[in-house]
């Protein structure tokens, strides 16, 4: 939940809304009305249709978002874009919010403009409580699905990559590679938010390989919690908010191999910490999982596959 | 109550005997006991596991931070009677390396 009186939408509020926005979407259009369109629509945020439409609205956005001297002027003009997507369609409200918490997490004067606060204090509680709600329901759909997978379906989900094949651990070894690349441009530009979506990614895909650069990756993040307060604790929000979407979207999506290796990775990378977001849930599900893996006598199996 | 710890000190090492589950649930209030004794300096610790039934990641993290700040400090956490259901965890989270095991109490406290 939000604070009153905020000064500024923190960014793992921000991602945290973008993925419940995207989980919204795949729950359907009864959920994404209630939750999304009717809060805003109650908070006056719907106005008459404007003369353009939201994608040219984005495109001009876009640019202002590039240009320091009008960077500004983002913000008023997300909640005007946002009010034209209300009269067009369900999918314009979806990419237009995504957008706009987009440009709160990249962009500090647009998370600090009074139209983002606002934004943010009116999806606040609807979100929550559709996250409140979905969790029952994605733990019941989990140990459904999980039951009625197969022991071969186990045996792939828990490889999280096919070492036996070159050509798998090549475009591997590549995506680190070019991520890693990314790392450092931003770095060197000194764009934190971009350094920390990037290191939040590398990290979650790369935590449990021996990427040659995971140690340059860990060094760069001590270096910047020393340099910036908070950072670590940022960074690990992001990666829990990123995980345990995977894990919700894969359950909703009927791919429970990727929620499975989304457990796996938030299990191996937070290790229990109280701190980062949705422990109590993803815990949840790891016991499911392990009460599966025992009925179904699969742990000996299971275990030779690592 | 999800988890019981009662300690009990064996010469110079504590044996801390767990019944019941470490999850997310019992983790922190585990981990604060676990804390206090490393951080009085009993560094030199034997986890009694027979009765503890489940363990998760969480488990697993808060024994992981806490054998870190005991090797840092000199000493050690050693696991005796650990359940086949328990180590399936450690084995699947690849944990087992970190903790010395031992089939009984007596063996871990040889050990030191």
């Amino acid at each position: 939940m939000l604070e009153t009186g905020l000064h500024k939408v923190p960014v793992a509020a921000a991602e945290s809304f973008a993925k419940t926005v995207r989980l919204l979407a795949l729950s359907g259009r009864r959920a994404f009305t209630t939750y999304l369109v009717h809060p805003l629509d109650e908070a006056g945020w719907k106005r008459n249709a404007a003369v353009d439409s939201t994608k040219k609205m984005l495109v001009r956005i876009k640019a202002a978002s590039m240009d320091p001297s009008a960077v500004h002027t983002v913000a008023p003009h997300c909640k005007r874009l946002i009010s034209q997507a209300l009269n067009e369609t369900l999918s314009a409200v979806g990419d237009c919010t995504i957008f706009f918490l987009d440009m709160m997490l990249a962009h500090t004067p647009v998370s600090t403009a009074p139209e983002a606060i606002d934004f943010a204090l009116i999806l606040d509680r609807p979100l929550e409580k559709f996250q409140k709600e979905s969790e029952t329901k994605n733990t019941n759909l989990f140990t459904d699905a999980l039951s009625s997978m197969s022991k071969e379906d186990f045996k792939k989900a828990f490889a999280p990559v096919d070492l036996g094949k070159t050509e798998q651990q090549v475009i591997v070894k590549q995506e680190a590679a070019i991520l890693f690349n990314k790392i450092q441009i931003a770095h060197r530009r000194d764009d934190l938010p971009a350094c920390r979506k990037l290191i939040a990614r590398y990290m979650v895909q790369n935590a449990e390989s021996q990427d040659q650069n995971l140690s340059i990756v860990r060094d760069l993040i001590k270096a910047f919690d020393t340099r910036v307060p908070g950072f670590r604790a940022e960074l690990n929000q992001f990666m829990a908010i990123h995980l345990h979407y995977d894990v919700v979207a894969g359950i909703s999506q009927g791919d429970i191999k990727k929620a499975i290796r989304g457990i796996r990775k938030y299990a191996h990378i937070f290790q229990g910490n109280p701190e980062v977001p949705y422990h109590m849930e993803i815990d949840r599900m790891e016991g499911k999982l392990y009460e599966i893996i025992s009925q179904k006598g699969l742990w000996e199996e299971l275990k030779k596959g690592e | 109550m999800d988890l019981q710890i009662t300690s009990q000190a064996a010469g110079s090492v504590t044996v801390l005997k767990m019944v019941g589950k470490l999850d997310a649930q019992s983790a922190p209030a585990a981990n604060d006991q676990l804390k206090a004794l490393i951080g009085s300096g009993k560094t030199k610790v034997v986890l009694d596991l027979d009765g503890l039934t489940y363990i998760s990641s969480a488990g697993l993290g808060i024994l992981n931070a806490n054998q870190a700040e005991a090797r840092k400090a000199g000493g050690m956490i050693r696991l005796a009677c650990v359940k086949p259901q328990v180590k399936d965890v450690f084995d699947l989270l690849k944990f087992t390396l970190l903790f010395p095991m031992f089939g009984t109490v007596q063996d871990a406290l040889k050990d030191f």
